[in-house]
């Protein structure tokens, strides 16, 4: 009976049904030489899985996780500092002396709005408009002949971006 | 709020995916750059297409097809840049006798690194990836049949490389 190596490979890999894999076993019984064939298969496979494992334990890069985590996670941010900023209206509107329990209330206000405001320069940075622009950034390193990104572009990630700042409330409708 | 919960669930799960992802995506391009360029291009993509993503379906070979995807885009548009960068690859594989002499002292990934591209694909998706047959066929969008073929000629031509041939352990 003659088996071959792709069925062997299959057979190596798991992906044989129970009649088949059945047959490769009593083959493997029977001949030496298919067993060190199946054996060969398995040592490869170990093999190459051994040499690419390092690899999943390296940092990945910001911008990655920053891509994979999307825009979904910033625009609550936004959210919450809008609300912020309408409360802070409303109170400052009311134009009355504060009780004292209302000024410890606003002075945790006030954290909280520093809060976002820092939230908001994390979007700044990390979020939407920079979103974009490294969106634009891609684009062109895609259509650049050296196909590497421009160090302009690169250096939106890890710079403060004054500019998205001004753009960012009206990019994110 | 139930699809919002869904979306922020295959977010974190694309974050978990993106050490295979740039693996898969150096297996491919050779050029850990391109790689993460790649990448990022591809998660941004998938994330505007979760629609097309059938919640029965792996979300792996999903995105391993996104990258392989985005990876035939950009040498699409590199154009006459990958065709010579084809050809000095090619050049590489003249010479298999003196290969095999110095077939010990290659390392796995400099001998998956002279697959030709099809063979590396295959073998990397099932070998280094894990993913069954099926699912690497969906991937490269070819029959079964040409998936397994890929694999056993990448297989064979690793073990001549590595010197593995008829080794028992």
């Amino acid at each position: 009976m003659t088996i071959s190596d792709e069925t062997l490979m299959a057979y190596a890999d798991g992906e044989l049904d129970a009649a088949a894999r059945a047959a490769v076993e009593s083959a493997m019984r029977e001949d030496p030489k298919i067993e060190a064939r199946v054996a060969a298969h398995r040592t490869l496979r170990r093999k190459v899985l051994e040499a690419y494992s390092a690899e999943l334990s390296e940092d990945v890069p910001e911008r990655l996780l920053a891509a994979a985590r999307g825009v979904e996670s910033t625009r609550s941010k936004v959210v919450n500092l809008e609300n912020a900023r309408a409360a802070m209206e409303r109170r400052a509107s009311r134009g009355r002396p504060l009780r004292p329990q209302w000024r410890t209330a606003g002075t945790i206000a006030a954290s909280l709005i520093a809060g976002v405001g820092l939230g908001f320069f994390h979007v700044g940075t990390y979020g939407v408009a920079a979103h974009a622009k490294r969106r634009r950034c891609a684009r062109r390193s895609r259509t650049a002949r050296a196909g590497a990104v421009e160090p302009a572009c690169r250096r939106t990630i890890t710079g403060f971006p004054r500019a998205d700042w001004r753009e960012l409330p009206r990019k994110i409708r | 709020m139930n699809t919002s919960e869904t979306s922020q669930s295959i977010h974190e799960q694309i974050v978990t995916l993106l050490p295979r992802l740039r693996r898969f995506a150096r297996n491919l391009t050779r050029n850990p750059h391109d790689a993460d360029d790649v990448v990022q291009i591809a998660v941004e993509r998938a994330l505007t297409r979760l629609d097309q993503w059938r919640s029965g379906a792996r979300l792996d070979s999903w995105m391993f097809k996104i990258v392989r995807n985005a990876w035939i885009d950009e040498l699409r548009s590199r154009g006459r840049r990958g065709k010579i960068f084809l050809a000095a690859e090619a050049g590489e594989n003249i010479g298999t006798d003196s290969m095999a002499r110095e077939a010990e002292l290659l390392s796995v990934q400099s001998a998956m690194a002279r697959l030709p591209e099809d063979q590396r694909e295959a073998v990397s998706l099932v070998l280094v990836e894990g993913l069954p047959y099926r699912e690497a066929a969906e991937v490269l969008d070819v029959p079964i049949g040409t998936l397994t073929s890929r694999l056993a000629r990448g297989r064979e031509a690793l073990q001549a490389l590595l010197g593995t041939e008829g080794e028992a352990t």
